[in-house]
């Protein structure tokens, strides 16, 4: 057997074996668009679904577990003034965690990594009231030099089951921290995370090695963009989650943001937009609309910008340290590819894309040789350094596209051209990963 | 030069605009999503196997792939490289899955034989050469099989969606055939 013969009877098998469960996620769908749906709650789902046969049993176990438990507790007065009623979290990079009773006072501090155990040594918060505790925490945050400037942000996270409790407590912790900053010369970003008992998120926060505020929060973004890894973003500090987690203040569940989140680490966003501009041979005052925004990409912090002109949409993605381009490319609006116009420093003329239907092997062969050419001449680069060369002939049918794609230097090109009118509809030039 | 010969060899029909279907999927079309889902189940349902080696779990994460897809097409940038985007989001689903079983990905044996018996379409030859992948390969050496083999990546796509070197792709992908090679002669 071939390695060619290999993997034909992998595709086969696999392709048909590939359940239907397109009317599942279509019904789904309703419900879920819109509304932020975690991945425990779609295992969760799930489980319920599968363990209804056992409700029946587990609902008789309970109620006798409840009398056992009752009558436990009437014969002992139980001490409530050690019962953990909330858990407070605060992450900037330390991580401590606060354990308090009803009446909110401490019983317990922990530092969850190594820079935690430096805030709290030589500290008592025992008995504290937990809104002094997180102000003298915030204060040592500063002095310890974890919070400046630079780095401005605190993640506060506050579990209790009772809502109403959380909601008030979150809101006055997140301005007890707040003034603290204030009072030393900070311009603080102070995110609130509301969080209920969840022994998912627990176990989760354990296995990474990270406070359950921080999961939480870390488990928020990642329902806006599921490409990111709770593994990545587990290393990353609460300023930088701050700094991507900021366009989608609002939208994410049980997240609050008081103030900013500093970017003066990094070359800003201004900065990353203005670079795309000069590199696109763009003026930002003659761009309708530009738009810059935090993003984490292949481990880096990423600006990504784009640009709105008449006729193109340019997209730019920028190191957030170094300033440097990696990754560029252009979209042309469907108007402007309908009329064969091509992207506004790259007029590409409105020469159709010849098509291999119904062309002789020799005529597809030409047609792909010529859209080639044009894809590398207008990308600027020498034909005689083009390699991994592919290019796709798109069909006849209207909105179809033809794609070449190369590389060059550290560069990797795409060039889509509509195949009727032969308008470009969008480049990328991307860095090759190293 | 452009190679004559390389560049015939690599012409064929396009017939996958997936950044126009999730551009439409973000704007709430559920015929996008439907078309896109027919064009991309097999590479994504592929790669979940071969992550968690497991025919019920890789169902789960095929659903969860294109709710997800739904929920968040809105935040995905048109930077060229929309299949591994999609895949991305199966690898992250597959490996929380991985973490909330809080075992290995092994399949039971039981499992596999009760999975082939309920998959008449597969052609006997073809679930030998699939049940041999899934016994006789690493995770790694799997997922690397199977995104070249049923996703349809290169092997550079591979590299960077796993994080790791091309050279070490290119040799763990030689290395796998082999012992595919030698597991489905030894079976013979």
């Amino acid at each position: 057997m071939t390695d060619l013969d290999i993997e034909r009877k992998l595709k086969d098998a696999v392709e048909a074996s590939v359940p239907d469960v397109l009317d599942n996620i279509l019904s789904r769908c309703e419900v879920r668009k819109g509304s932020i749906i975690g991945m425990n709650e779609m295992i969760s789902k799930r489980k319920t679904e599968n363990s209804k046969k056992w409700i029946k049993p587990l609902c008789a176990t309970a109620a006798a577990l409840v009398l056992v438990a009752g009558g436990a507790f009437g014969i002992g007065q139980y001490n409530l003034a050690h019962a953990v009623d909330t858990v407070v979290t605060m992450d900037v990079n330390p991580s401590i965690e606060l354990s308090a009773n009803k009446a909110e006072s401490i019983i317990d501090a922990i530092a969850l990594n190594e820079d935690g155990k430096k805030i709290l040594e030589g500290m008592d918060l025992k008995g504290m009231k937990l809104e002094d505790a997180a102000s003298e925490l915030a204060n040592s945050l500063v002095e310890e030099g974890y919070v400046s400037e630079l780095a401005n942000s605190i993640l506060v996270s506050v579990i209790n089951d009772d809502s109403e409790k959380t909601e008030d407590l979150e809101k006055r912790l997140t301005e007890t921290v707040n003034k603290a900053l204030s009072e030393n010369g900070i311009d603080g970003a102070i995110l609130g995370m509301k969080g209920k008992n969840d022994e998912t998120l627990k176990q989760l926060a354990g296995e990474l090695g990270i406070s359950e505020g921080k999961a939480n929060l870390i488990k928020s973004i990642i329902e806006k963009d599921p490409s990111l890894s709770l593994e990545e973003l587990s290393k990353l500090n609460v300023n930088d989650l701050s700094l991507i987690a900021k366009k989608w203040i609002g939208q994410l569940e049980g997240l609050t943001m008081m103030g900013t989140p500093s970017d003066k680490k990094y070359i800003g966003a201004d900065m990353a937009a203005s670079n795309a501009e000069a590199h696109a041979k763009l003026s930002i005052d003659g761009a309708a609309k530009v738009e810059s925004q935090m993003d984490y990409e292949n481990g880096k912090l990423v600006y990504n910008v784009k640009m709105t002109t008449e006729n193109s949409e340019f997209y730019y993605g920028v190191d957030a340290e170094t300033g440097e381009i990696l990754k560029r490319g252009v979209n042309t609006l469907k108007s402007a590819v309908e009329n064969g116009i091509g992207t506004d420093n790259s007029p590409v003329g409105n020469t159709p894309v010849p098509s291999p239907d119904g062309q002789s092997a020799e005529a597809a062969k030409a047609a792909a040789e010529d859209l080639i050419k044009k894809a590398i001449d207008m990308s600027g680069t020498d034909a005689s350094y083009a390699r991994d060369v592919n290019v796709n002939l798109g069909t006849n049918e209207a909105n179809s596209e033809s794609q070449v794609n190369f590389k060059s230097g550290d560069l990797e090109y795409s060039y889509s051209f509509d195949s009727v009118t032969g308008g470009l509809k969008n480049w990328v030039g991307s860095q090759i990963q190293k | 030069m452009i190679g004559t010969t390389s560049t015939k060899q690599n012409v064929k029909t396009a017939k996958l605009p997936i950044e126009k279907h999730i551009a439409q999927i973000a704007a709430g079309d559920k015929n996008s999503l439907a078309e896109l889902y027919g064009e991309t189940k097999t590479a994504v349902y592929g790669f979940a196997l071969s992550i968690l080696k497991n025919v019920s779990d890789a169902e789960d994460v095929l659903q969860d792939t294109y709710l997800k897809l739904w929920s968040s097409a809105e935040s995905y940038s048109p930077m060229g490289k929309p299949m591994a985007w999609i895949l991305t989001i199966t690898k992250n689903l597959a490996t929380s899955r991985l973490r909330e079983r809080g075992k290995s990905a092994d399949i039971p044996e039981d499992e596999w034989l009760l999975f082939q018996a309920d998959s008449p379409s597969v052609s006997s030859d073809d679930r030998i050469v699939l049940s041999a992948a899934m016994k006789t390969l690493t995770e790694e050496e799997r997922q690397i099989v199977m995104l070249y083999a049923v996703s349809g990546l290169k092997h550079k796509e591979i590299a960077d969606l796993m994080s790791l070197p091309l050279s070490t792709v290119l040799s763990k992908y030689s290395r796998s055939l082999k012992k595919l090679k030698n597991t489905l002669k030894e079976g013979k």
